[in-house]
């Protein structure tokens, strides 16, 4: 949306789900009694694929004594990308109706080139699966929060998650200036650095109301960003 | 024969619930015995896919009819698959609703 791409389709995500042999199943349960996702119902001469309740993890297959399970593909998003002045952008979409973020997530997260010296993923926000699948693997995370108690009690879940799964994070405090001082005290207290506060203003808000990147209306703060990543690269490198 | 219509309270003069997968517990008619057994619904406080494990747990009662208010999806396909002979109920007195299905009056589904 802020970078004007044009972007293609190249790929898709999709999440496997069994297919059961009638001719092999003996109707032994095991599969149904196991799954975790209620996928699987078994009824008195039948076994019931609930297709949209599969997550896709294999489980039923891997256990069927039978060998009477087999896997298919079932298409749930896709993955699209543009490129522009040295930028290089994907994005993953959810089919409608589909509840599988975090597939999708992961799905995109294949498309990530390496040899690009940074790699910026944006995350749903929360600290739920999606966010979970999101951070997995990255060096720093960037926690964006605003000063409100909401901002805050949001961001104390975030940080919980966080340092149960070991990653190295930092605060930018959006709309600095509404709520109070207790986020920042807290980051105080909890020792997690701010690495910037961008204010609440009416002029950046509009800006972004017309698809505008801060850094391009507003010049002076590219280098505020700028010493933002180095600073995360120091960070990082002192590991 | 063993109907089974789901309930909030585990007593006979309890109404029938709206929920069908998510009902606290299960009133079970035993015709022959003309009488009920209460059992907790284990799906009902389940995070997903609580139709299906609720169709699971009837059928392992022996059940061959129930009488419901409105079916999930899950649940609906669950039990048309199943065999159990389905009653369109509504929120009234689990002894009338019995009635009701003695005098073959309630509806199939």
């Amino acid at each position: 949306m802020f970078f004007n791409l044009e972007n293609k389709k190249v790929g898709k995500s999709t999440v496997p789900i069994p297919v059961i042999d009638a001719d092999k199943c003996t109707m032994c349960g095991k599969c149904s009694e196991n799954c975790a996702f209620h996928a699987l119902g078994k009824m008195p001469d039948t076994i019931l694929v609930y297709e949209k309740m599969c997550h896709g993890c294999g489980l039923c297959t891997e256990i069927c004594p039978e060998g009477a399970i087999t896997e298919k593909e079932r298409e749930i998003g896709f993955i699209y990308s543009g490129k522009k002045e040295g930028l290089l952008f994907h994005y993953g979409e959810l089919i409608v109706g589909e509840e599988l973020t975090t597939m999708v997530i992961s799905t995109l997260k294949e498309y990530v080139d390496k040899t690009y010296s940074t790699i910026i993923i944006d995350a749903p926000p929360g600290s739920s699966c999606p966010m979970v699948e999101t951070v997995a693997g990255s060096d720093y995370v960037i926690i964006v929060s605003e000063p409100t108690p909401f901002g805050l009690s949001d961001m104390k879940t975030v940080v919980k998650t966080l340092r149960i799964l070991e990653k190295k994070f930092g605060v930018i405090i959006n709309k600095d200036g509404i709520g109070n001082d207790d986020l920042e005290q807290y980051c105080k207290n909890e020792e997690i650095p701010i690495l910037m506060k961008i204010p609440f203003d009416f002029e950046i808000a509009k800006r972004y109301s017309e698809g505008e990147t801060l850094v391009k209306s507003f010049p002076k703060w590219k280098k505020q960003f700028r010493d933002v990543i180095q600073k995360i690269g120091e960070m990082i490198e002192h590991e | 024969m063993k109907i089974a219509i789901p309930v909030e309270n585990d007593d006979e003069n309890t109404s029938m619930d709206n929920r069908f997968g998510r009902s606290v517990y299960y009133a079970l008619y035993d015709s022959d015995k003309d009488s009920f057994e209460f059992l907790k619904n284990p799906a009902s406080q389940a995070r997903g896919g609580a139709g299906v494990q609720a169709v699971e747990f009837i059928i392992k009662q022996g059940v061959k009819a129930v009488i419901v208010p409105q079916l999930g999806p899950n649940a609906d396909r669950a039990l048309k698959t199943s065999g159990i002979t389905i009653f369109q109920g509504s929120k009234e007195p689990i002894k009338k609703l019995v009635e009701m299905w003695k005098s073959g009056s309630l509806d199939k589904l």
